[in-house]
């Protein structure tokens, strides 16, 4: 039921306006006089689909929040984030050279305080060879290569820079499990991330319609919402949404005023026939978006319904997580959905949570492939392309918050 | 001597923060006070917290009786002052998400059980209607939705008549308007929603009570101790004893 609240001089007037905002079936449901006229409450009852239990909501414009804006348009690009600050260049001796040739060339610094400084007006370490290596280990290794024109040049086929101290520190303060922080640590982050873990582009819903599954509270509704929004502001045709969360009332509201907004229709299917009837009214490659109740995969009835929904829409499976939760919890779920056909993960919150490990130990124990984050509240812009070198620098960064003037968008 | 068969009510509402845990306790003394036996069996397993609004210390609960672990008569717990007993939800921190199935029929075979030795059970259910709940609100005799002045929570409230009404053609629904800004102003909220039944859902839903809004409420809540015991002349004291005249059981 949708309904208005407002105030007219006559009664005629606000019956008028009534129908205005709600269309010609709407109900009068109170009526009070108030100062300079009267107050009235009309309802409105969305007309049922014939299929079974399933009520579409059609965008009818009329009832758009108004509190509800979109920002312009997404902003920088994940690239313009920093790379990490590990950089270079130091010098000591003006003329400090140190040139290690030859087949097995090395220099291990090792110790309590190891280090290696080249300082100097053009201090440069060249490491070249087959398998030219530079392995600074240890909590606080650091290479420094200052001075005007500090370079490091790792040439070679198989050249590798390893910074075990940086980056095991980092894994270890987004608490990754430690089997994984060591497979990650043994290469720079951004290349660990990417041999590890996969990184794909979302699938659009338009093969197979993409079904958001996950514990309550993940941010599925609102992440759905984001989707359409995406699309829509891309000047593409709007997405049938179709929500299978039909007990909890406030669910099917919540993306109803997304929906209308957004000029799309919304398909409230308590059961998957219902689900699968909403899918036969889809026009031609219009992609949908699957909205479901937060449920346990670990209770088998629950397991068995969300698979009955799969089943009868043929869906391809993103599990919403927040990266707030426990990472080894959230690889425990990770495993659960992947065992009934998750193969993406899109965890949310990335705005709001400084440790994010979880994403990490989830897309990791459930083989699921990265694609986008939830990174702000907002409808319009909160999602960001997952790729390693953002999510490098993310985990980097220690911090939720964006670093200054850089507010990583990537539709 | 035939059984004794006793009523269940269960208090649900749409949106959560209306009252309905304090409706719940509060209605359980005022039965009481009317020399009813009464349970009162908190039956959200989200946010359990009959026993932090009553200031109990529950070292057993629902979920353990559930479980095997404690019999259903250690788990029941006298609340003295307020003349009631209380099945606490869940003593321990942290939220279920929701009961699996063949759990929800244990709860209700219990509840059913109950009857034969209470005249009323008072159940607290979780707000909205999630697969569990929903069933449990099946499963009462009376089912009290409660409202308050604000659009949401009307809007809220009529979805779970609405499903309420699918689960239960024959069932007994009321509606009860909490934190109302006066009794005029709640019974509009309540005709409005019966109205939004009659209209919609061709259901007359009876509107059974107005309860104000009350600074003693939140207060007596602060302090651990049921309102009827705390500040029994205060408004929404007499308006939840109003309420309570209306549940004259008979068998
Ligand atoms: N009649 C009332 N007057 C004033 N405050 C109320 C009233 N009823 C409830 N409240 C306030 O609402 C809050 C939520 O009540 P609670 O019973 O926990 O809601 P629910 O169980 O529906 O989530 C309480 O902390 C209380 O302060
Ligand atoms: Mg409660």
């Amino acid at each position: 039921m949708r309904i208005k609240v407002l105030r007219a001089a006559t009664m005629p007037e606000a019956m008028a306006r009534l129908r205005q905002e709600l269309g010609p079936d709407a109900a009068l449901l109170s009526t009070r006089p108030v100062p300079g006229g009267v107050e009235v409450t009309g309802g409105l009852e969305p007309a049922e689909a014939e299929e079974g239990d399933l009520l579409l909501i059609a965008p009818g414009g009329a009832l758009v929040p108004r509190r509800f804006h979109f920002a312009a348009s997404p902003t920088e690009s994940a690239a313009a984030l920093p790379r990490n600050g590990s950089a270079p260049g130091h010098s000591c001796n003006p003329e400090g050279r140190i040139h290690p040739r030859g087949e097995d060339a090395t220099i291990h610094p090792r110790g309590e305080d190891a280090r290696f400084h080249l300082r100097g007006e053009d201090a440069r370490l060249h490491l070249r060879g087959e398998d030219a290596r530079l392995h600074l280990r240890g909590e606080d290794a650091r290479l420094h290569l200052r001075g005007e024109d500090a370079r490091l040049h790792l040439r070679g086929e198989d050249a590798r820079l390893h910074l075990r101290g940086e980056d095991a520190a980092t894994l270890d303060f987004h608490r990754v499990p430690a089997s994984l922080a060591a497979r990650l640590a043994a290469a720079p982050l951004e290349a660990s991330l990417e041999a590890s873990l996969r990184f794909v582009r979302l699938p659009d819903g338009v093969a197979r319609p993409l079904l958001l599954a996950g514990p309550p509270g993940a941010g599925k509704t609102l992440t759905c919402a984001k989707l359409a929004a995406r699309r829509v502001l891309a000047g593409e045709s709007p997405p049938l949404v179709v929500t299978a969360d039909a007990e909890r009332p406030a669910a099917a509201e919540q993306l109803a005023a997304f929906t209308r907004v957004l000029g799309a229709t919304l398909a409230v299917a308590p059961t998957p026939a219902a689900a699968a009837a909403a899918l036969a009214r889809r026009a031609p490659g219009q992609p949908v978006l699957i909205d479901t109740a937060g449920m346990d995969p670990f209770m088998p009835e629950q397991a068995r319904s969300l698979a009955a929904l799969i089943a009868a829409t043929g869906a391809a499976i993103v599990l919403v997580l927040p990266a707030s939760m426990d990472a080894a919890e959230a690889a425990d779920l990770a495993r659960a959905f992947a065992a009934l056909g998750a193969r993406h993960l899109l965890p949310t919150r990335l705005d709001a949570t400084r440790r994010i490990g979880a994403v990490l130990a989830a897309a990791a124990g459930g083989g699921l492939a990265l694609c986008e984050a939830g990174t702000s509240p907002q409808v319009a812009d909160g999602l960001t392309c997952l790729e390693p070198v953002w999510l490098s620098a993310r985990l980097r960064r220690r911090s939720h918050l964006a670093p200054p003037s850089q507010e990583g968008n990537v539709p | 001597m035939t059984a004794r068969r006793g009523r269940i009510v269960a208090i649900a509402s749409g949106k959560g923060g209306v009252g309905k845990t304090w409706l719940s306790i509060t209605l359980a003394q005022a039965l009481a006070q009317r020399q009813m036996a009464v349970l009162l069996v908190d039956g959200d397993f989200g946010l359990a917290n009959v026993d932090v609004q009553l200031g109990l210390q529950p070292g057993c609960d629902l979920l353990g009786v559930l479980s095997g672990r404690t019999r259903f008569d250690e788990a029941v717990v006298r609340h003295e002052e307020g003349g009631f007993d209380v099945l606490p939800g869940r003593s321990g921190s942290g939220a279920l998400a929701d009961l699996p199935g063949p759990a929800v029929e244990a709860v209700g075979t219990l509840l059913h059980e109950a009857t034969a030795k209470w005249d009323v059970v008072v159940l607290d259910l979780g707000a909205g209607l999630s697969p569990a709940t929903r069933r449990l609100a099946a499963i009462a005799d009376t089912l009290l939705v409660v409202a308050t002045d604000e659009p949401t929570s009307l809007t809220d409230a009529y979805a779970v008549l609405k499903l309420y009404g699918r689960d239960r053609v024959d069932g007994d629904a009321r509606i009860v308007v909490n934190q109302a800004r006066d009794e005029a102003t709640g019974r509009r909220t309540g005709v409005t929603l019966q109205r939004a039944c009659q209209t919609f859902l061709m259901r007359d839903v009876p509107v059974a009570g107005i309860l104000r809004r009350d600074d003693r409420v939140a207060d007596a809540i602060r302090r651990q101790a049921p309102l009827l015991c705390r500040y029994p002349n205060s408004m929404a004291a007499m308006d939840a004893v109003a309420l309570a005249r209306q549940f004259a059981f008979t068998d």
